[in-house]
């Protein structure tokens, strides 16, 4: 049910204009949420875009010590991103993810994945770029 | 119903339809339309692809806009001193009456592996060389020059060109400043290269021999070379064609731009953008998304190779890629490089190409397996003779099959694409 809440969060973003801009979205565990936005607000097809993020309990507490890593695939083709984004620290704690490129119109999947005491949870969203 | 849960709904409706087109799957017909009839959606796609602007800038050429520069650029192209036995400058294979290729699907005399690309709107894309294992235009220009079956002759050799040549030095120096002295021969041998061949020969011993000194000021010649080259190419620009003037018509219905593309290009252009879904790559205003996808063309020589994967590390360790000692500005090549990843997603992957001015660039694909644009439509109707991924793999594509109505509707608006319009002083070398 929270990956549905998770989709369905994200097809909201989509709808308006292909952006998860200052959405949170909560792990498929339930134990974390992860709010983010992007840059430009509205994710560009084929351009450059950063995602900045943050990492919580589910109550809203401060996650330490945590691995993040983030990505996106497009699932109806079967690959992702043609490159790596790179991770840096903000100073509020938040993580910047630079670099991410959407190559293709339609339908991505983008991945917030935490690890945490060897094991891992991922947030996902969906978004339709036009 | 509220508003969010409204926008969910609808969000969702939306997007099912939306991964559906995706794979590229066959729907129903739409209902006939007239030609000029557009819904708000086939207007919003088709005006993402015009008009096309000029071209972006490149930091990592500080001459790329300079007149000195592409005016040197241009005697270079056409200059066939540039070449090991005198015979072949880009001209030959960048042919302008050929609208800059060879019209060749593998170039018979230089034995290549690749089809010669069209150089038209060279200067926007994102990568160069089919497999994109160049970051700059002017880095690409470089390769071609030392490539044994290409020119085959040595930076040495046309460094030393370049300083002797009057006309080519006065050119040099107004945009570059001094030709360094080159004449003490055992400091500046007359040829010889880092990857001349045979590898244990006299040019590359002569190249191994020089001090590191020397051999960086050959170097930012032979980069300045490439930078002339690129400024040249840069201005290559196809952005007025009859698909341009309709899309400039679609706003206002006004009658006369609107009949710049025939009622069949019309019916193309809404495939095109539609069910064909061929903005899936070639996106853009420039037809292409400027990145690579494999999409199971069989090779026609060679066998399959590794293309953009192996790409990946040739670009990265190209001492004269976009983050190296004779870029410009080699913060912006950052952007691109570091964020290179070698993924077996790439393997065997292609650059998509331009489509402006397409009919007049047969044959077509990376080895010019096909002769005609009726044989790219019939390949993306049947994918027949497609080379299947893997069993992990999955096949993006799906047959289109489109009926060869629709095969030339769609040819009829891939040529309202050309527009070959540019100054012709370009298109032949400098007196």
């Amino acid at each position: 049910m929270r990956r549905l809440v998770a989709i369905a969060l994200g097809l909201l973003a989509g709808c308006g204009g292909g952006s998860p801009t200052g959405r949170s979205v909560v792990s498929n565990g339930g134990t974390y949420t992860v709010t983010f936005e992007t840059t430009p607000a509205s994710i560009p097809m084929n351009e450059p875009f950063t995602v900045v993020f943050k990492v919580s309990s589910k109550s809203g507490g401060p996650v330490e010590g945590a691995k993040l890593e983030i990505d996106a695939r497009m699932p109806a083709h079967g690959h992702g991103m043609n490159r790596a984004p790179k991770l840096s620290k903000t100073p509020d704690g938040s993580t910047r993810a630079e670099g991410m490129l959407f190559h293709m119109p339609g339908h991505w999947e983008m991945y917030f994945d935490i690890t945490q005491g060897g094991r891992s949870e991922r947030a996902q969203v969906d978004v339709d770029l036009k | 119903m509220s508003r969010a849960k409204l926008l969910g709904l609808l969000g969702l409706l939306w997007a099912a339809a939306g991964i559906g087109y995706l794979v590229s799957e066959r729907k129903a017909d739409p209902p006939p339309a007239s030609p000029d009839a557009w819904t708000a959606e086939e207007v919003d796609r088709i005006r993402r692809l015009s008009p096309l602007e000029a071209p972006p800038p490149d930091p990592t050429n500080a001459v790329a806009g300079s007149d000195e520069a592409a005016r040197l650029g241009q005697r270079l192209f056409f200059d066939r001193r540039l070449s090991r036995d005198g015979t072949v400058s880009c001209a030959v294979c960048h042919a302008p009456e050929r609208s800059f290729a060879d019209g060749e699907a593998l170039s018979p005399k230089f034995q290549l592996e690749r089809n010669v690309p069209s150089l038209w709107n060279v200067a926007y894309n994102r990568w160069f060389f089919w497999d994109g294992r160049a970051d700059s235009l002017w880095s690409q220009a470089l390769q071609p020059l030392e490539n044994g079956r290409e020119h085959a002759g040595t930076r040495l050799q046309y460094a030393h060109l370049l300083a002797g040549d009057p006309v080519l030095r006065a050119d040099y120096e107004r945009v570059f400043g001094a030709v360094p002295d080159l004449s003490d021969s055992k400091r500046f041998p007359p040829r010889g290269g880092p990857a001349a061949m045979p590898e244990k020969g006299p040019e590359r011993t002569a190249w191994q021999s020089m001090s590191d000194a020397d051999r960086t000021t050959v170097n930012r010649i032979f980069s300045n070379l490439g930078k002339a080259v690129a400024a040249y190419e840069r201005r290559l620009v196809s952005r007025r064609a009859p698909f341009d003037v309709f899309v400039e018509g679609l706003p206002t219905g006004d009658a006369a731009k609107l009949a710049a593309l025939r009622p069949e290009a019309k019916r193309g252009l809404r495939l095109f953008v539609g069910r064909a879904n061929c903005i899936l790559c070639h996106s853009g205003p420039n037809f292409s998304d400027g990145e690579f996808h494999n999409i199971g063309i069989p090779p026609s020589r060679g066998g399959f190779t590794p293309d953009r994967f192996a790409a990946v590390d040739l670009v990265r360790k190209d001492a004269f890629n976009t983050k190296g000692p004779f870029s410009d500005a080699p913060a912006s090549g950052e952007t691109k490089l570091d964020y290179l990843v070698k993924i077996q997603d790439l393997w065997g992957q292609i650059k998509t190409p331009s489509l402006r001015n397409v009919a007049k660039t047969a044959p077509y694909m990376h080895q010019g397996q096909f002769k005609t644009l009726d044989e790219v439509l019939r390949f993306y109707s049947t994918l027949q003779g497609m080379a299947r991924p893997g069993h992990s793999d999955r096949a993006i594509l799906t047959p289109l099959r489109l009926t060869p109505a629709e095969i030339s509707d769609l040819v009829a608006f891939l040529e309202s694409l050309t527009d070959e319009s540019v100054d012709a002083r370009l298109l032949r070398p400098i007196d």
